[in-house]
């Protein structure tokens, strides 16, 4: 970016508004999640939660990977990976990961890049479907409480997930979406044909009985607030704390705790051994034209049609520096090292999480499984 | 789910949008309200944070905000507008661990755009409530009543934030 010298007169209200407007123009809008995913808060693959990763440039490797093996992978930076050695002189070492192999996941020959087998195992920190359903119940759950405390105050509410909501999943191409290097359209909404449902109801309502619609589900104008910032006379509110009980506060942070996250990506981007496969990664880059250090400088700096352009070579560099490797090594090793140091906070929050479900079963009027 | 505040539930007086009369649009349904809302959101969330990994956070954060009483909401683009507010105002008051300190490479967009001179950079160096007056007067092109109304302060107030603003700019430029 070329940055032009300003001297300030009596224009400078019109300097920024020129200048907002060239910021705005200039800046790549990223793809906006699915809308299913709006409601379903926990789901795995939320922004909010991606966002908040401060290694976020680490997906990138692993995206890179995923693409190299065609395998549907996770968001969640936790992965465990092995990387099968090549034998090939030059290739990536052999990383000593203690992660087993899994053969039935290996990547034919041919595919990917030369004879390299990526294999990607399931990662540590990824959900079986059971947990991404678990991630429904309990939404739907949430829910059905906001409706019957809604009827119980007068009103309809149609709940917005149900225990039929499809459970949220992660495209086999969402590393490419997360970088706008696809256009793939949105997945279906399920969720506006209910809100119109809600909408008809409200519109019918009197404009004070509307008052008190919104009152009602999201609390009043000078309501007390919950230490997580919920009126806590709202449906929303009361909602929450059927749900997740004396922890409503402490719902979404404990689903980061359990990513174990910001941890482990901190500890993994200051590792030596990561550090030098960056640096050998960076000098595969420039050989080929592009001229970055840092991973993280290739996806924060580039833009949308500079990063498509460099992908294919960041897919390369990754996997003949042995970054992916190094990256699978340390990344196991670390969290297993936070594992162990956040034992108790850990346990503690799959409890709540347990606890959670078990309330939102009987909500549902499900059994145990 | 991101908590909502009265102050983002509660309906505000029609505003007009840079896009256009937001209070004339009535969205059929919140797909369409998400899609047509979207880039808009996020571009006065990155304006505002002048970071766009946080400004993907607000927009995305404020449309979860809408999306279980969007059916009572009038004023969709209202209402994101001053949830995205809130929500950078809040940012450093609640110390959330998601804020990211503003570096050159934060405020930096790709290409060489003409029009952007060195008071991207400052204004993107504002006090937070200073450089949310700005942007909601100068990008927004509110007045001065209705930014008072998105901020929830007195139209005196926000005049002076403007005013400091503008006057620090070009200080800063000395």
């Amino acid at each position: 970016m070329t940055i032009r010298p300003t001297h300030y007169g009596d224009d400078t209200s019109e300097r920024v508004r020129r200048s907002l407007a060239a910021a705005a123009s200039a800046v790549d809008v990223p793809e906006p999640p699915a809308v299913a995913d709006l409601l379903t808060p926990l789901a795995p693959h939320r922004i909010s939660e991606r966002k908040r990763l401060p290694a976020r440039w680490l997906l990138g490797v692993a995206a890179a990977a995923a693409l190299i093996g065609g395998a549907v992978y996770s968001a969640a930076p936790n992965i465990d990976v092995h990387v099968a050695p090549s034998g090939r002189p030059g290739a990536a070492p052999a990383p000593t990961s203690n992660v087993p192999a899994n053969p039935a996941r290996n990547v034919p020959e041919g595919r990917g890049i030369g004879p390299d087998k990526v294999e990607i195992t399931a990662p540590a920190g990824r959900r079986s479907p059971q947990a991404l359903r678990n991630l429904v119940t309990v939404a739907a759950a949430e829910e059905k409480e906001i409706a019957r405390c809604m009827a119980a105050r007068g009103f309809t509410y149609t709940p917005l997930v149900t225990v039929d909501t499809p459970p949220p999943t992660e495209p086999p191409n969402a590393g490419a979406q997360r970088y706008n290097l696809l256009s793939d359209p949105l997945p279906a909404d399920p969720v506006s044909p209910l809100l119109a449902t809600n909408r008809r109801h409200y519109d019918q309502l009197s404009k004070e009985r509307q008052r008190q619609y919104g009152a009602a589900l999201t609390g009043g104008e000078n309501a007390s607030r919950s230490p997580s910032g919920f009126a806590t006379g709202s449906c929303i509110y009361q909602a929450r704390v059927a749900v997740y009980g004396p922890s409503e506060g402490s719902a979404e942070g404990d689903q980061q705790l359990l990513k174990l996250e910001p941890d482990v990506g901190d500890r993994v981007v200051r590792d030596p051994a990561w550090l030098a496969a960056q640096s050998r990664w960076s000098t595969c880059m420039r050989k080929r034209g592009v001229n970055v250090a840092t991973v993280k400088q290739l996806f924060d700096e580039l833009s949308s049609s500079e990063l498509k352009s460099a992908f294919p070579h960041h897919r390369t560099c990754t996997v003949d520096s042995g970054l992916w490797s190094v990256t699978a090594t340390v990344q196991t090793h670390y969290a297993a090292q936070v594992r162990r140091e956040k034992a108790t906070a850990l346990a503690a929050a799959e409890r709540r999480q347990q606890e959670s479900l078990t309330r939102a079963r009987r909500i549902l009027g499900q059994k145990e499984p | 789910m991101v908590p909502i505040s009265d102050s983002e539930a509660a309906p505000v007086e029609p505003i007009s949008d840079r896009a256009g009369a937001d209070q004339e649009l009535r969205y059929p349904d919140f797909e369409t309200a998400y899609r047509q809302r979207w880039a808009p959101t996020f571009r006065l969330a990155y304006l505002m944070t002048g970071n766009r990994e946080l400004a993907e956070e607000v927009a995305q954060d404020a449309f979860i905000g809408l999306v279980r009483h969007f059916h009572t909401v009038d004023n969709p683009a209202a209402y994101l507008r001053r949830s995205v507010v809130n929500r950078v105002i809040g940012l450093n008051r609640r110390a959330r661990a998601i804020h990211i300190p503003l570096s050159d490479n934060d405020v930096a967009v790709a290409g060489d755009v003409p029009e952007l001179d060195e008071t991207w950079p400052r204004l993107a160096r504002l006090p937070e409530r200073q450089r949310v007056a700005l942007v909601l007067r100068f990008y927004e092109d509110l007045d001065f009543r209705q930014v008072a109304q998105v901020m929830g302060c007195r139209t005196g107030t926000v005049r002076s934030l403007v005013h400091r603003g503008l006057q620090r700019l070009r200080s800063d430029s000395k």
